[in-house]
């Protein structure tokens, strides 16, 4: 698995840093996916379906789930993370087979990023649900809204 | 699933097995979840019963495979259609102009057939989006420029069978314009060539584009009497350097020369750029009076003699100022593009377009998708004044009053000759939202058509609408367009609808 971050937030590089202690590989971003695209995920997907997961606004989710299904990709996992002028974010969970996922982040308070870094990209398996159905976000906007983050998991349909 | 109109679902359920036999199982999609991902994000009538949604998908790999599709549904009546990668966004994405409709999805036949650095073309697959094509060029660094829409992640053939076009050099940034030679797959499986590829064992199918007798490729564009499965397409040479100046009027008055100077200086070749006109004079954006970049591509002692007449020129213009940008020498093969360009200025395809979008002084609350009303103008100051001043006169009654965040115009000057006046419509996923901005989009389209500015490109749910509006002699144009579809494509199984061309037993349902 591959983990994608935004380093214009700095909730989004907790996220990464957390991610390369868990190590898996991970890629900065700035908004923009075209760096990704070219130099790492066209090459990765045409050669398999590897799964990937993020903290991004939303534009970057938009457009990697829709080059995704080309590859038999799928959103299994996703949710909206409101920034608040605090250091904690208000939590919303879009799809997601944990039941608890809401309550863990409300009560990490600050540290928000790293519990879902915690818990979404170590039990991969029984965070993502087997909704196969585009995401509302590749099916209503690609603009961005800088004040919120959007956490997801992009994975092969077959074994998600 | 919507069974499409007329086909029985015994003729369905035979026509998916055919579809299977002939591409595998794995490649055909009939399931809810995946023929959702066929729907049209930005469709106006989302969630309604007049949303367009497919019935199935098929995507075959090879033109072998397309024919096999094409003939089982020509045999058993199932309508189809065609989509290159499916990134039409704005203008139907991947969703049929028909509902029911199965999605002859064609982004498997996604290679770049050949290039000729020599004389500077390539023939490509649907498949091939602007980054393969861009991709494979500087892989084997060769020497040319692709010209990329803003996003790059379409289809090359796609976008120029739909109309688009890009923000190069004239004549490569008018995509169907820059085309030679087609290959399409017929309603009854037979293979056409145009041009020179109708003669066999000719070298010349990318290089000559006109061949012998009648020139059909236009029944292509923006058509639905076959399924393209190769073009060729004129690439640039990389030009040796660029450079840009911004000529500004400061009120209406103005406007009149500085597009008649325009035209004059692209008629007569001295500006080849995609040129930019701006609402505002020398005190920016919302000041009295246009601006307008006119960039110039090619050696770099040529262009800076071009821009000095370009320059003597504009400034024969009462009260018109003339600034000069850098000259910037581009990139050779495999090497990065200047910083600070924009890009698709330099052929380099790329998605950042997805992340400036959002929230803005003009857009506080925007909804996420939009359609456009993209009208044509003459090439005139008079015009563009009048286009704006009757915008803004209709512009509350045509929106009922309300503020649904409606953007316009924008005018575009990336065509030559002619003008785009641009109106672009938000959608939300909220259907009494989306129904009074359908209200207003048709109540434009009608207002427009009065004062004779038509579309060039609509959304699939307007293209029979726009098709209206193009009226001449009792719709003569149309007439003729359905007497070709129905001696072309009997059955009526391509497309049916696209861009307001009906097949006969389509036509009054």
């Amino acid at each position: 698995m591959g983990v994608i971050y935004d380093s214009r937030h700095g909730e989004s590089r907790s996220f990464g840093e957390r991610a390369s202690i868990l190590n898996l590989p991970t890629h900065a971003i700035e908004g923009d996916i075209t760096d990704l695209w070219q130099t790492k995920l066209r090459a990765l997907w045409k050669q398999a379906p590897v799964t990937v997961a993020g903290l991004t606004e939303r534009p970057a989710l938009f457009l990697l789930e829709q080059l995704g299904w080309d590859h038999g990709l799928r959103v299994v996992y996703q949710a909206e993370h409101g920034l608040n002028t605090g250091n904690d974010a208000e939590h919303r969970i879009i799809r997601s087979a944990r039941p608890g996922l809401k309550r863990e982040l409300d009560a990490a308070g600050a540290m928000w990023p790293h519990a879902l870094a915690g818990q979404i990209l170590t039990d991969t398996g029984e965070v993502t649900s087997n909704d196969y159905t585009p995401s509302g976000t590749a099916m209503a906007s690609y603009l961005r809204e800088p004040t919120k983050l959007h956490s997801w998991i992009i994975a092969p349909r077959s074994t998600a | 699933m919507a069974l499409p109109h007329g086909v029985s679902e015994t003729d369905f359920t035979n026509a998916l097995a055919r579809f299977r036999a002939a591409v595998g199982d794995e490649w055909v999609f009939s399931s809810d979840e995946d023929v959702a991902l066929y729907r049209d994000a930005y469709s106006i009538y989302w969630g309604e019963p007049e949303e367009r949604v497919a019935s199935a998908a098929v995507a075959p790999e090879t033109v072998e495979e397309v024919q096999a599709v094409v003939r089982a549904a020509n045999e058993l009546r199932i309508p189809l259609y065609p989509i290159s990668t499916g990134r039409n966004l704005a203008y139907g994405g991947s969703a049929p102009v028909h509902s029911g409709s199965v999605v002859l999805d064609l982004k498997r036949l996604n290679r770049v057939l050949e290039i000729d650095e020599r004389n500077a073309w390539a023939l490509v697959e649907p498949g091939v989006s602007y980054f393969d094509l861009y991709n494979h060029i500087q892989e084997r660094g060769l020497d040319l420029w692709i010209d990329p829409p803003d996003p790059g992640w379409g289809s090359v053939i796609g976008n120029a069978l739909d109309g688009g076009g890009g923000w190069t050099a004239y004549p490569f940034r008018d995509h169907f314009g820059a085309h030679c030679g087609m290959e399409v797959v017929l309603g009854d499986g037979d293979i056409v060539r145009t041009g020179m590829g109708a003669a066999p064992g000719t070298k010349t199918w990318q290089e000559n584009k006109w061949g012998y007798g009648p020139w059909v490729d236009g029944l292509f564009r923006q058509g639905n009497m076959g399924v393209v499965t190769k073009m060729g397409f004129w690439l640039m040479p990389r030009p040796e350097a660029y450079i840009s100046g911004t000529a500004r009027v400061a009120n209406d008055e103005g406007a009149v020369g500085l597009i008649d100077t325009l035209n004059l200086l692209e008629n007569q070749q001295m500006v080849n750029g995609s040129t930019q006109l701006n609402s505002g004079g020398a005190g920016g954006f919302g000041s009295p009076g246009w601006s307008l970049d006119v960039p110039i591509y090619g050696p770099a002692n040529v262009i800076r003699e071009q821009l000095a007449y370009a320059r003597s020129k504009f400034e024969q213009i009462d009260g018109c100022t003339f600034t000069e940008s850098e000259l910037i020498m581009t990139q050779g093969p495999g090497q990065e593009a200047p910083p600070g360009v924009r890009l698709v200025n330099f052929g380099v395809p790329n998605l950042s377009t997805f992340s400036l979008l959002g929230r803005s002084p003009f857009q506080p609350n925007p909804a996420g998708g939009h359609i456009g009303f993209s009208p044509i103008l003459p090439r005139r100051g008079e015009d563009l004044v009048r286009f704006r001043d009757w915008y803004r006169a209709n512009e509350a009654e045509a929106s009922g009053g309300e503020d649904l965040g409606i953007i316009g115009p924008v005018f575009m000057t990336n065509w030559e000759r002619s003008l785009v006046g641009l109106i672009m419509f938000p959608v939300a996923k909220d259907p009494e939202y989306n129904r009074r901005v359908r209200a207003a989009f048709e109540r434009w389209v009608e207002l427009a058509r009065v004062e004779g500015w038509v579309e060039y490109r609509a959304p699939t749910v307007y293209q029979d609408l726009v098709a209206k509006t193009y009226s001449y002699n009792n719709h003569a144009l149309t007439r003729m367009h359905e007497k070709i579809k129905d001696a072309v494509d009997p059955n009526g199984i391509i497309a049916a609808g696209r861009y307001g061309v009906w097949p006969k037993h389509l036509r009054d349902v």
